[in-house]
């Protein structure tokens, strides 16, 4: 490394963390109104389950007295095990919904603040998002893409949905444009290497990273399974013969069934742990089914997004529930319930075939009308093309934001012709880079996008980045 | 101008760009010129992003009234349910009803949030939507 690019690269690099220094310190977004409005994603109350966890390796268990500054010590923790009567392994439906995982997450603010009583997971929103984009710009250096890097990575710091995300909101949602950078980085170091000779082992070690980082970000937020496509076409840019290909892609996708099975023995075996030593002593255990989560329901409760002829609303809980009233259960009457030992029943678990009601549902419905499902979809692409997160240059006391109509579809129309002229270059690094930071398309043709769903994509600021790096290019020479 | 974009890497070079591609522009831009109608969440108000509403649409009708799910709100530093600072003054109110309320005119809107405001103390919600349709 020459001292010139040690120096361009600290200096871009500086710039960036400033910048992310002001967003954070002046909440510089706290006022944002692009949000993810569709999910839910952390419950508020999540990390009273963390105490236990982090003491006694007992997951998922809380104790109804709050544990207080006194009682931070494994000894402690004892103590309070052995009162038996406060102790649940549920609250309402919280943990119960899945992402058992995000629970790893505290572990920055317990470990770097000492913060054990109630940890909060935006230290790791912030140590990840930043380190993801320390390797991107690295990585885009390395690269000598030194325009390019700098612009597109103090786009991303400058944007209003992610910035909010990582900074403001105490939810995960900003992870899923960290992963996107994270492999992105690795992508691109990737392409750097394609003349060594190593070269082959690079690739794997490459799909070894990109499937534990997946894997585990899936036990985070389901949803962030969507990142499998865009990892499986990477090798299909890679400059790669078919039989090392076919290798590879076997080899990561038995990895991948791998690592699933031990992340879901790993909650498992938790989760049997606590449960024991609470029927051992005679607590209230978690009588009712640990995991679930609807997959259907948003599915159904989403088609109505655009004005259709369907006779129902749009993201209304009550649409859903009028389905399975049809059906003779009344939902409000489940939930009204408790188990024996006291826990809340969901209708996910006390109705069979909960999803395949709603999976019925929407076949009678495409069935009723064949352009339903292609006109939605094509909505939803129009939709989300229309209301990306917008392009802002964040001066740290003020902020130029381009968010007019007008200009938006302008934008459009460049980045439409970029791609265009990419495809004619043969341009096959920056084709899949598209590609990639549009992974948050697959996620908008699923569920609503007019909800916040479409700034996940991020492939715009790329575009943006690549076409002023010309410009500046152009006037330097 | 064009220069620009063609410097490099030919990035933009509309020398390059055949018969196939100005169709293919058509298209993109018949498509994007024509969004599909469905709810603007980007109207509110942004404060009231910071309300407790984390699931649905969030719609604001004027001041602290909103509507939501088929209810109306008042966002209020004086009460709290299990979601937040809020009262319902509303309940199964409809879209009609709402599209009608939101049709009121600046006046009359100012004066409905006055009354709603004053009389937020003895609320029952669906007395109140009685109350509240005679208004209107």
């Amino acid at each position: 490394m020459t001292k010139s690019f040690l120096y361009k690269f600290l200096s871009a690099f500086l710039f960036i963390v400033f910048i992310n220094i002001a967003n954070h310190s002046l909440q510089s977004d706290r006022n944002n109104i692009y949000q993810s409005n569709a999910e839910t994603g952390l419950f508020p109350k999540k990390n009273d389950f963390f105490y236990f966890d982090y003491y006694l390796d007992l997951y998922p268990l809380k104790s109804l007295v709050k544990p207080t500054i006194k009682d931070l010590s494994k000894k402690k923790a004892l103590e309070k095990l052995s009162n038996i009567e406060s102790l649940v392994m549920e609250e309402g439906h919280i943990v119960r919904f899945g992402g058992f995982f995000i629970n790893y997450l505290f572990y920055f603010d317990a470990f770097i603040f000492k913060n054990i009583l109630d940890p909060s997971v935006k230290t790791f929103n912030i140590i990840f998002f930043n380190f993801a984009l320390f390797l991107t710009l690295l990585s885009f250096f390395i690269k000598k893409k030194y325009l390019l890097g700098t612009f597109f990575c103090y786009l991303i710091s400058s944007n209003p949905f992610q910035i909010y995300e990582v900074y403001q909101n105490e939810n995960v949602f900003g992870i899923f444009i960290s992963i996107l950078l994270l492999l992105s980085s690795f992508y691109i170091f990737l392409t750097n290497l394609d003349k060594s000779k190593k070269y082959f082992y690079y690739v794997i070690l490459y799909s070894i990273l990109c499937v534990c980082i997946i894997s585990f970000f899936i036990f985070v937020r389901s949803n962030f399974i969507i990142f499998i496509f865009p990892f499986f076409l990477s090798f299909f840019f890679l400059k790669l013969n078919i039989v090392k290909k076919s290798l590879i892609i076997s080899i990561s996708i038995i990895f991948f069934i791998l690592l699933n099975v031990i992340f879901k023995n790993i909650v498992d075996d938790k989760l049997n742990k606590t449960k024991n030593i609470l029927i051992a002593n005679n607590g209230k255990y978690l009588d009712v089914q640990l995991q679930f989560h609807e997959r259907f329901f948003p599915i159904y409760v989403g088609l109505n997004e655009f004005k259709t002829k369907l006779n129902f609303g749009f993201w209304h809980d009550d649409e859903g529930n009028a389905v399975l009233e049809r059906k003779n259960f009344i939902v409000t009457e489940i939930m009204s319930k408790k188990s024996k030992n006291g826990y809340n029943l969901h209708p996910v678990n006390e109705i069979d075939g909960y999803d395949g009601y709603f999976k019925d549902e929407i076949i009678k419905l495409a069935k009723e009308d064949n352009y339903l499902i292609p006109k939605l979809i094509y909505n939803r692409l129009n939709y989300s093309l229309n209301n990306l997160s917008p392009i802002q240059f964040n001066l740290v006391l003020f902020k130029i934001t381009f968010d007019n109509n007008l200009l938006i579809k302008f934008f459009l129309i460049l980045y439409f012709l970029t791609v265009i002229s990419l495809l004619k270059n043969k341009s096959w690094q920056y084709i899949y880079l598209i590609i990639l930071f549009s992974s948050g398309a697959l996620y908008c043709l699923i569920f609503p996008p007019s909800l916040g769903l479409s700034y996940y994509i991020i492939a715009h600021y790329f575009l943006f980045s690549l076409l002023i790096s010309q410009i500046i290019n152009f006037i330097r020479t | 101008m064009l220069k620009i974009f063609s410097y490099k890497t030919g990035l933009l070079n509309i020398k390059k760009f055949n018969k196939l591609d100005l169709f293919l522009l058509i298209i993109f831009i018949i498509f994007i010129m024509n969004p599909p109608k469905h709810y603007d969440i980007k109207d509110l108000n942004a404060s009231l992003e910071q309300t407790p509403f984390k699931r649905g649409l969030v719609y604001k009708i004027k001041g602290n009234l909103i509507y939501k799910n088929n209810n109306l709100y008042l966002i209020t530093k004086d009460y709290k349910d299990n979601y937040g600072y809020r009262i319902i003054v509303g309940n199964n109110f409809s879209k009609k009803e709402f599209v009608r309320l939101k049709k009121k005119s600046n006046k009359e809107m100012t004066f409905l949030l006055k009354i709603l405001n004053s009389e937020k103390d003895i609320i029952s919600s669906n007395l109140f939507k009685l109350k509240l349709i005679k208004i209107l």
